[in-house]
């Protein structure tokens, strides 16, 4: 496909997006949603991938890695300044296990079954392990994003929804956790395949750069800084702890949720006027890795990344169901949050943190395995939140009427974000 | 405790302390020989937020003794660089060429933007006056300074007039240029506003146009008279990067004012696409990205229906991170090693040429009839040098591998100082004229 081909193509679709009609099959699907996830950006960016030849890619690519990894940063570090004690404490730890244990489940199976389909494709330890770790963690992280979005355009009209949304959204949340230590341990095995020292030193190595930065964030925030300083600071501290993991061969991702979990739980409110500042860079962020690992992955077609596929949507939504039903219906909660109304429905929306650390796993190996593990979180992503938009309204019984248009989405964007603020009972949203 | 013991406390605790942490996982990371050792990209991103750690602590005691961040940057820049403390090698460097592409073009899309037309209209004959009386005073006078004292220079050949000619006309031609980014960050750093402002941002970047053109001129003159092969190809190439920058800009420039009027949604991501594009294909067709996102930033300001203040605005946002990025990595690129040897000869370069810099300046200026406070101060905003100069003397040394190499020495030696010392004479010169702080923000526009 040409670079005018894609050009054409993008004009036809920006004629068609004016169509009423075309519009109205597009809210059915959810496609505005996308547009709020990024999800939008990956088609973008596998578009653009057919248009530039490999040479080209492998010229810019280079260039792109401190970006990339700058963004892996950014992303964690969102996620992990997300675990506030303060906020975490009053929750019940029955809530926790509700949340905690679809996706400790799914990490498990699919990082098993991952495991299973790349060792009878040939591929060898340890890199089949750690890329089967790296799919685990991805199918464990769920997307707080569509409950947000719902709960801020609906939470008034649907009161009898808010404990089901506010359950989801802390459990999006706290999935991550389970995201990022398979993460850490995907990576750890990885950098152990080059022979320096055991995965649990690597671990070791994870969780002590991850302090530091923190605690050195800490220390720099605690002088006086103005909103700009705080800005530079930010994105100085985020590419220096996630550059260091790229340095060892560590997850970036995993090394910056640390350091904004530790940050976020020392004693003073400077973290929280650091998260707002930056958030100034959230949207592009989250664009510029959407863009970034369509073009990777754009003509990857094997039947590995087929196998790999069927695991990241299929099996992770019938393993997140049932279990999340199950532990649902067990453990009745309190504390305004309720797993009623199928809200296991609403655990399917995969959110771009599973989609960073694939996309780290395969800058860091860049091998065509880790290709087809980034190609399969990608392109499974899509499937998920596709899928999420009608699951949603259907198990919450939200009608076609009332479906969730993109209008709907936009506005709901800057309160879902990219996952992390959702680690809260949802009452800080509220505020 | 008193407030002084405070204050030193304070500092300990929130600049030293984490300083020291940092550096001590730096200095582990490069001890250990761990991981990818700092070869490749993989190991820029460390460099990157080590330098912008250092930025960030560099620009705050800058600006408390009075100096401009900028020239923090720069000397963070210059101690924790492959030339200075050697912390961050040329390797870990390696990939931020990127990343310095998009700043200037972000940087250019500021300046661009800056300008408006009918202030231009109203200020462009008196701005081409004071340009023309610098530039020819600056060329002039330095080019004197090389022909008469030929046996300072040890790249003129002694009692050959011509050839001697020939090389002051060219080393004349890269004296002339000023820094925009330079320019620009300062203004942008303190926000300032006023005539000072916009007399010498106006005057630079005419400067930037025109210094090129002089440029092309010189060394086309400089490899007939020296029969040198591809004279005129030189000279058409040059020209001709000159006429694409302004062109492929304009695209840029119809481009983003249609985005913004009729989607402008993510005006930021696709400002960075932007600049990213700009910084790419002028890499790959030979074009000057400065004067590309110029162009793109002047024509939405001034020929478009879209809200130029947004894009401004969008850029202001990230400004200081772009700056202190910017700044710290050209710092990292400053040998001052290299000054030592010839350093008698760089002092008496640099004084003769903001001697001429002060002279054709005000002499402009009266001429121009300008407002007091600039015809002052003025001068002061012209005597930085970085980016631009450093690219015309590599295509000397390259045109002239004997001579031109040793010119390539000395401007670098140049550029050193200038990039120091000029953004601390641009700020003095501000602040003296009561500019600092009367920008209004693009958002109130």
């Amino acid at each position: 496909v040409s670079a005018a081909a894609l050009a054409v193509l993008l004009f036809v679709l920006a004629a068609l997006s004016k169509s009423r009609r075309l519009q109205g099959v597009g809210a059915t699907l959810g496609l505005g949603y996308l547009v709020t996830t990024g999800h939008v950006f990956l088609v973008f960016g596998y578009l653009l991938g057919l248009t530039v030849e490999a040479e080209d890619l492998a010229r810019i690519t280079p260039g792109l890695t401190p970006l990339i990894t700058f963004v892996a940063g950014w992303i964690g570090f969102s996620v992990g300044i997300a675990f506030h004690g303060r906020v975490l404490r009053p929750i019940p730890r029955r809530a926790f296990v509700v949340a905690l244990t679809p996706a400790l489940v799914t990490a498990v199976l699919v990082s098993a079954s991952g495991w299973l389909v790349m060792h009878l494709f040939g591929v060898t330890w340890p890199e089949s392990v750690a890329a089967a770790l790296v799919l685990g963690g991805a199918a464990a992280a769920s997307s707080p994003t569509l409950a947000a979005a719902i709960r801020r355009r609906r939470g008034g009209r649907l009161r009898t929804l808010a404990p089901t949304l506010r359950l989801l959204q802390f459990t999006a949340g706290l999935t991550n956790a389970v995201t990022i230590a398979f993460a850490a341990a995907g990576f750890a095995v990885f950098a152990y395949g080059f022979g320096e020292l055991p995965p649990l030193m690597w671990l070791g190595a994870t969780i002590a750069v991850g302090v530091a930065t923190g605690v050195a964030t800490w220390l720099f925030l605690g002088g006086p800084s103005s909103d700009d300083e705080r800005l530079l600071l930010g994105i100085a501290m985020i590419a220096f702890g996630a550059g260091i993991g790229t340095w060892l061969r560590l997850s970036p991702t995993a090394i910056s949720a640390i350091a904004g979990a530790v940050l976020v739980n020392l004693p003073g409110d400077s973290s929280e006027l650091f998260r707002r500042t930056l958030q100034r860079i959230e949207r592009p962020a989250v664009v510029i890795l959407m863009t970034v690992i369509g073009v990777y992955i754009a003509g990857m077609a094997s039947w590995l990344v087929l196998a790999l596929i069927g695991l990241m949507t299929v099996a992770r939504a019938c393993v997140l169901i049932a279990t999340a039903r199950r532990v649902g219906r067990a453990l009745p909660l309190s504390a305004g949050m309720s797993a009623e109304a199928d809200w296991a429905f609403g655990l399917i929306p995969q959110g771009v943190l599973g989609l960073v650390i694939a996309l780290g796993f395969m800058r860091a190996w860049e091998t065509p395995h880790a290709m087809a593990v980034l190609a399969a979180v990608a392109l499974g992503s899509i499937v998920n939140e596709l899928a999420a938009t009608r699951a949603m309204r259907e198990a919450l019984g939200l009608g076609a009427r009332r479906s969730t248009t993109s209008s709907e989405m936009d506005s709901g964007a800057s309160k879902g974000g990219s996952g992390g603020r959702a680690v809260t009972t949802g009452d800080r949203e509220n505020e | 405790m008193n407030l002084r013991t405070r204050s030193v406390l304070d500092q300990i605790v929130h600049q030293v302390l984490p300083v020291t942490l940092c550096l001590g996982l730096l200095i582990w990371l490069r001890g250990s020989n761990l991981g990818v050792a700092g070869l490749g990209p993989n190991s820029t991103t460390v460099a990157v937020g080590f330098l912008l750690i250092g930025a960030f602590v560099g620009g705050k005691l800058a600006a408390r003794v009075g100096l401009p961040r900028i020239t923090g940057y720069l000397l963070v820049g210059v101690i924790l660089g492959p030339y200075g403390s050697a912390l961050l090698t040329t390797d870990m460097m390696a990939a931020r060429s990127t990343l310095d592409g998009v700043a200037v073009s972000l940087i250019a899309l500021t300046a661009g933007g800056e300008l408006k037309l009918d202030w231009l209209r109203r200020q462009i004959g008196r701005l081409a006056i004071i340009t023309a009386f610098e530039l020819t005073t600056v060329m002039v006078g330095v080019g004197s300074l090389v022909l008469l004292g030929a046996n300072l220079f040890p790249f003129v050949p002694a009692g050959d007039w011509s050839h001697a000619l020939i090389i002051a006309f060219v080393f004349g031609a890269i004296a002339v240029t000023a820094s925009p980014t330079v320019t620009i960050a300062v203004i942008a750093d303190t926000r300032s506003d006023g005539p000072v402002t916009r007399t010498v941002l106006g005057v630079t970047i005419l400067k930037d146009v025109w210094v090129i053109i002089l440029f092309a001129t010189a060394i086309t003159v400089a490899k007939n008279a020296l029969g040198e092969s591809g004279a005129g190809n030189l000279g058409l190439t040059l020209l001709r990067e000159i006429g694409g920058s302004i062109v492929v800009g304009v695209g840029f420039g119809i481009g983003l004012s249609q985005y913004l009027l009729r989607i402008n949604r993510e005006v930021p991501v696709v400002l960075l696409a932007c600049c990213f594009t700009i910084a790419e294909l002028s890499t790959a067709f030979h074009l000057e990205a400065l004067l590309v996102a110029l162009t793109a930033g002047f024509w939405i300001q001034n020929f478009s229906r879209a809200d130029g203040n947004q894009l401004i605005s969008a850029i202001e946002r990230v400004s200081l991170p772009v700056y202190a990025l910017f700044f710290a990595g050209a710092g990292a690129k400053i040998d001052l090693g290299s000054i030592g040897p010839i350093l008698p000869l760089v002092l008496l370069t640099v004084v003769v040429r903001a001697a001429c810099v002060f002279a054709g300046t005000r002499l402009g200026m009266r001429v121009a009839g300008v407002e007091p406070q600039v015809r002052r101060y003025g001068w002061l905003g012209l005597i930085s040098q970085a980016g631009v100069s450093l690219a015309l003397a590599s295509i000397v040394a390259r045109a002239f591998p004997g001579w031109g190499t040793e010119v390539q020495v000395l401007i670098i030696a140049m550029i050193a100082v200038h990039e120091l010392v000029g953004p601390i004479g641009f700020q003095y010169a501000l602040r003296k004229s009561g500019e600092i702080g009367k920008a209004t923000s693009p958002d109130t526009h």
